[in-house]
């Protein structure tokens, strides 16, 4: 690389080096490889999937650890230790929900991150490796799901985690030394408990750190891979930004009412509100409508401005409001039943429409051409992050997680079924026998694993067919058409 | 190691490709003892295949045509019936089925109207000797496990063979 000082050394200088010295990081450097510029097609949502359950990863790492302060894992105290964090810890049913939809969407957005490498066929030569990293994570967050589902010793996830066992022991030759290992005993026992605890908390999450380092830093090694086919909508012209956005001015107009809105109830409001179970004073209240007019001003002029961060700011002030606004309608406390449905309709649409929109906040988009990683993808990510929150503080607030019965060895209820993403499973269970449905399962996930191999006999056996597109659009609609029937019966 | 003496053939002498093995082979068994040991350490405790008696009941309080239910140490369900009153064999009398399903092991239970076992998991049905007569473990051929009963004459007392458990459980 050139020899003249870079911005790092600058930077060094610029700050008095003295202080610097202390933690002596080559800042250019980091720039150089933050930097790196990454293919235009990336600005689009459908390549940028793969940081979604990383981002998801985290926020269990965070619930997780909070949950962990409560839960005990033994037989005798597992299930009354949830139903305390569910029902008597001060947000308990908060923390437990977030953690609850957040591994369901890991689940989706590890599966849609795998369906867009699938058809882009990212996972092509020289790529093999990163898809088999790719599907140990999808392993990972399987059993994750699975081993955290087993936490709650309610009646399923008891004969879930018994039937799940059996079936184990009914793999050829190792089977039963397998399942044996997977219980801790010949039975489920206390040792179950205890083993599935261990790799939820501890085993798991670290190979699952692990794996991610490695696919990232795989990732970087090949680079982002080039497209193979041409998007119709990356044309040069094609790039109205933000601020000329009738939509984007409305938002922009929207915030400054909202601003204006809470300004005045912070001057003349005498009625104290009640914030999700928090009464707060009058002067509180009217602190309250200063900060969020002053955020809702800000917002608005960024957005009138054409600014991503204006639209950060509207994303997070819509996510905070509707959580309000349908916590209010849910626990009967809406003053006007209409008005609060038309606000959060108002707002979730322009959440919406925003977040379709961010591309247009980003300056050359229309041009397929590099941009930089930060913070332009940054942001990306932080925008889907932003939208994820938004969905998980939805299902939080509307679906909270509960709690059903408590697991008895003694009775089997009469529907059981394991979590949903294992009905395609559970459906081939009952469409072919025990054996069959065992050997099926490995050799489906065999294959997924050599993918990459399969696809370039395919591709030998009968060149530029594509043959493997159609057998994975084949695959996945009888993933989904399983996994719904099975939802149906 | 190996890439190594490859690429610079001139620098590799006998004695340091030995040397290098040993060091190899040493390591290797070095770490993999203790791995070895971690493994077994993990490893559940086996029962030992013996087995012992566990009283059900006596002879007298136990009616021709009646039921009994008990638990085993590791918490299955076994059901007694007494079928007949047979002096001569007295073993005979007894039927003693487990409640756990052969085909997942799910929890099968009586349904008295229709004199049947039913598994609720996959609809396995069961008849009252714990022969299965359909649903998957009819077709896999799939009995419900019988247990052995023992009577003793003297006391006439009851008893179901049920495997030992170590003595610290698990």
């Amino acid at each position: 690389m050139a020899h003249e000082p870079g911005v790092g050394e600058r930077h060094i200088r610029a700050t008095g080096g003295r202080l610097w010295q202390l933690l002596p990081v080559d800042w250019g450097k980091i720039q150089e490889v933050t930097n790196e510029p990454v293919p235009g097609h990336i600005k689009r949502w459908w390549f940028a999937l793969g940081g979604t359950p990383a981002y998801l990863f985290l926020i269990q790492i965070t619930t997780g650890i909070l949950l962990s302060f409560y839960y005990v894992p033994s037989p005798d105290h597992a299930y009354d230790s949830v139903a305390a964090i569910t029902h008597a810890v001060p947000f308990g049913w908060f923390v437990r929900s977030i953690h609850k939809w957040a591994a369901n969407l890991m689940i989706i957005t590890v599966l849609l991150h795998m369906c867009r490498v699938f058809f882009s066929c990212g996972f092509r030569h020289p790529r093999q490796v990163n898809w088999v990293v790719g599907c140990g994570l999808l392993l990972c967050t399987l059993s994750l799901g699975f081993t955290g589902y087993s936490l709650i010793q309610e009646q399923l996830s008891y004969w879930g985690i018994t039937v799940a066992s059996e079936l184990v022991s009914n793999v050829p030759l190792l089977g039963p030394t397998l399942a044996n290992f997977m219980r801790g005993g010949e039975e489920i026992g206390p040792n179950t408990l205890t083993r599935m605890f261990n790799l939820h908390v501890g085993i798991l999450p670290v190979v699952t750190i692990l794996l991610i380092g490695l696919h990232v830093a795989v990732l970087r090694l090949h680079g982002v891979s080039d497209l193979s086919f041409t998007d119709p909508r990356l044309q040069p012209g094609n790039d109205r930004l933000a601020k000329s956005l009738p939509g984007v001015r409305l938002m922009a107009l929207l915030a400054a009412l909202g601003a204006v809105g809470c300004i005045l109830a912070a001057a003349f409001r005498t009625t104290a509100i009640t914030i999700v179970a928090t009464d707060l004073s009058v002067e509180s209240t009217r602190l309250l409508c200063l900060i969020v007019g002053g955020l809702l001003a800000t917002a608005s002029a960024l957005l009138a401005q054409g600014h991503m961060y204006g639209l950060l700011l509207w994303l997070a002030i819509s996510i905070l409001a509707i959580a309000k606004l349908i916590f209010d309608l849910t626990h009967h406390e809406a003053i006007h039943v209409t008005g609060w449905i038309v606000m959060v309709l108002v707002l979730g649409v322009t959440a919406v429409y925003g977040v379709v929109r961010q591309d247009r906040f980003i300056e050359g988009k229309g041009v397929d051409k590099p941009f930089n990683f930060f913070p332009d993808h940054i942001i990306t990510e932080l925008l889907i992050g932003t939208l994820l929150l938004f969905l998980l503080t939805l299902m939080t607030l509307v679906f909270p997680a509960e709690l059903a019965e408590r697991a008895n060895p003694l009775v089997t209820p009469d529907h059981i079924k394991p979590e949903w993403y294992f009905f395609f499973q559970f459906r081939m269970l009952k469409l072919t026998g025990l054996n069959t449905a065992v050997v099926m399962s490995g050799a489906l996930v065999l294959m997924i694993v050599l993918w990459p191999w399969i696809d370039s006999l395919l591709e030998r056996i009968a060149p530029r067919k594509d043959l493997g597109i159609y057998i994975g659009i084949v695959a996945f609609l009888a993933f989904l058409t399983f996994t719904v029937w099975e939802a149906m019966v | 190691m190996m890439d190594h003496s490859a690429s610079k053939p001139e620098n590799t002498s006998r004695r340091g490709f030995v040397a290098g093995i040993f060091m190899f082979a040493g390591l290797i068994a070095g770490y993999g003892a203790g791995a070895l040991h971690f493994f077994r350490y993990l490893v559940p405790l086996r029962s030992n295949g013996k087995k012992r008696e566990m009283f059900v009941g006596t002879l007298d309080a136990f009616a021709v045509g009646t039921t009994r239910t008990v638990r085993d140490p590791r918490g299955q369900e076994i059901i007694i019936a007494r079928t007949s009153n047979n002096p001569e064999h007295r073993v005979s009398d007894f039927q003693a089925l487990s409640t756990k399903c052969p085909h997942l092991g799910c929890k099968i239970h009586w349904e008295s109207g229709k004199e049947r076992f039913r598994c609720p998991c996959h609809e396995g049905i069961f008849d009252k000797q714990g022969k299965a007569i359909s649903g998957p473990p009819a077709q896999e051929g799939k009995n419900l496990t019988e247990y052995e009963v023992r009577v003793n004459e003297k006391t006439g007392w009851v008893y179901v063979m049920v495997g030992q458990e170590s003595s610290y459980g698990a």
